[in-house]
């Protein structure tokens, strides 16, 4: 299959998973679960690595402007650093890393055990029944996730600068606060609506193209995995042009 | 997990989720609900880069953010947010400025006048003080200053010492000869002064009153004699020749 052919089937794998007639009382059960899955599930790994990420960017930030300009700049930066990359891309990552894996693996067992002939036999639509709910659960959870994040990333970055940096909270929340602008806030979590969409979609079609045993299962997680997180870098860009450029 | 814990945590996740959104928002663009502003119309001719959500200074205090820019009949027409608390009135000056000296971030600052009445539309003066253009100027200088190759002073200071100490030798030199004869005039002088002032017959000449009117008195007595002759020459002079 070469790249273009690629695209196409992902493309239309994509739209025939969302654009069928949605049945949202039968799929609301599923939707949660996924939702439960994603968000919470991966709430606690989200918290840490937002921490480490705040952490990161105020001592990175420390390091190269210190002393050449205003200390309330450290807000700023690290504020916008947070909004509009890190906390997006980072959670994006790690559910990719951590849900479009497992939902490969789920649904690639199923093909190879043939569950999904049995609901084709029964007419239930496979898309709806397994690849709707971890679209729109996926959609749903990233978005809060990113917004977690960032609440967290600001939080222990400022709370760092404070006791470590000499560098008062009320410094801090001044440049961030006064060079806020709201596209940098909003653009953020539009890009992990776009990362939402691409990372359920990864987990799901390769997991709807497994053919063959358990081997093939698990290099469909590993595929779902790359392909999310180069999507996920790809969409930023793309993303970042039209919104930052 | 029974399905009703279930939907009871997505519930919480996302309702928190929307909260942190919200709270996320307010905190950051510091914009409440009840807004505790109102709204000020200015037109500047240029805003030299001022963008929505700047702040603005009254007096050096922030008092407000710029909540709207839009170019109407060829000048910008800025809306901003001030508290309520501050009074526009007329003859307030509106200027943009820059906020710090590497960014290009701008603020607008307001000094209220002292007018009796509060006019609807006020007039301001963007990049009235260009601070980038002047740091940029000042970068110019030190590099130019920079390009400047300064002489080796250690090498011309050495060299203006030795020619200091040749001319100094010289001159101790040239002055040998004269000071020796000071010296010797100096020592004369000594001499006469000791001489005059001393107790012998100069010095008690120049000194003594009863001699002055001594010799006044002879000088008299001289010229009533000189005038006697002129007027009885016979008298002094009796030239016989036989």
């Amino acid at each position: 299959m070469n790249l273009f052919s690629a695209i196409g089937d992902f493309s239309s794998f994509f739209f025939r998973s969302l654009f069928i007639p949605w049945q949202l009382r039968q799929s609301r059960d599923r939707i949660v679960h996924q939702v439960y899955e994603v968000g919470i599930g991966s709430l606690p790994i989200i918290l840490v690595i937002a921490a480490f990420a705040g952490l990161v960017s105020i001592v990175q930030t420390s390091y190269q402007v210190a002393g050449t300009v205003p200390r309330y700049i450290m807000g700023m930066t690290v504020g916008r650093m947070v909004m509009i990359e890190l906390a997006p891309i980072l959670t994006a990552l790690m559910v990719s890393g951590r849900c479009a894996s497992s939902m490969a693996a789920e649904i690639g067992t199923m093909r190879v055990t043939e569950q999904i002939d049995a609901l084709e036999i029964m007419a239930i639509d496979p898309y709806r029944f397994l690849s709707l709910p971890r679209i729109i659960g996926t959609f749903i959870a990233l978005p809060v996730l990113t917004v977690i994040a960032e609440l967290d990333a600001l939080l222990v970055s400022g709370a760092y600068a404070h006791f470590f940096l000499d560098v008062p909270f009320g410094v801090f929340n001044y440049g961030l606060t006064n060079l806020f602008y709201a596209r940098d806030f909003f653009g953020g979590l539009v890009k992990s609506l776009f990362f939402a969409l691409v990372i359920a979609t990864a987990g799901c079609y390769y997991g709807f193209n497994v053919r063959g045993g358990a081997r093939e299962v698990g290099r469909a997680a590993t595929y779902a995995v790359v392909t999310a997180s180069i999507l996920v870098l790809a969409l930023d860009f793309l993303v970042a042009l039209v919104i930052f450029g | 997990m029974t399905k009703r814990l279930k939907e009871t945590l997505v519930g919480v996740f996302v309702v928190f989720g929307v909260i942190i959104f919200i709270v996320l928002y307010i905190w950051l663009s510091r914009k409440m609900f009840f807004s505790n502003t109102y709204d000020v119309r200015v037109q500047f001719e240029d805003v030299d880069g001022l963008r929505v959500g700047d702040p603005v200074f009254v007096f050096g205090l922030e008092k407000g953010k710029v909540k709207s820019l839009r170019i109407e009949s060829g000048r910008v027409n800025v809306i901003l947010a001030i508290d309520r608390d501050v009074i526009l009135p007329e003859g307030t000056q509106i200027t943009v400025r820059s906020l710090s000296y590497i960014g290009a971030d701008k603020y607008v600052k307001i000094t209220p006048g002292h007018g009796d009445r509060i006019p609807e539309v006020h007039y301001g003066s963007g990049g009235s003080f260009e601070l980038e253009a002047l740091a940029g100027q000042i970068d110019s200088l030190v590099m130019k200053f920079g390009s400047i190759e300064l002489p080796d002073l250690d090498a011309a200071a050495r060299r203006l010492s030795a020619d200091l100490n040749r001319s100094i030798e010289r001159l101790l030199k040239m002055i040998e000869g004269p000071v020796g004869k000071i010296d010797t005039l100096a020592s004369r002088m000594d001499s006469l002064a000791i001489l005059l002032q001393g107790e012998g017959a100069i010095g008690q000449m120049l000194r003594s009153d009863e001699l002055y009117q001594e010799l006044r008195e002879t000088n008299s007595a001289l010229k009533a004699l000189i005038q006697d002759i002129n007027d009885n020459p016979k008298k002094y002079i009796n030239i016989r020749v036989f």
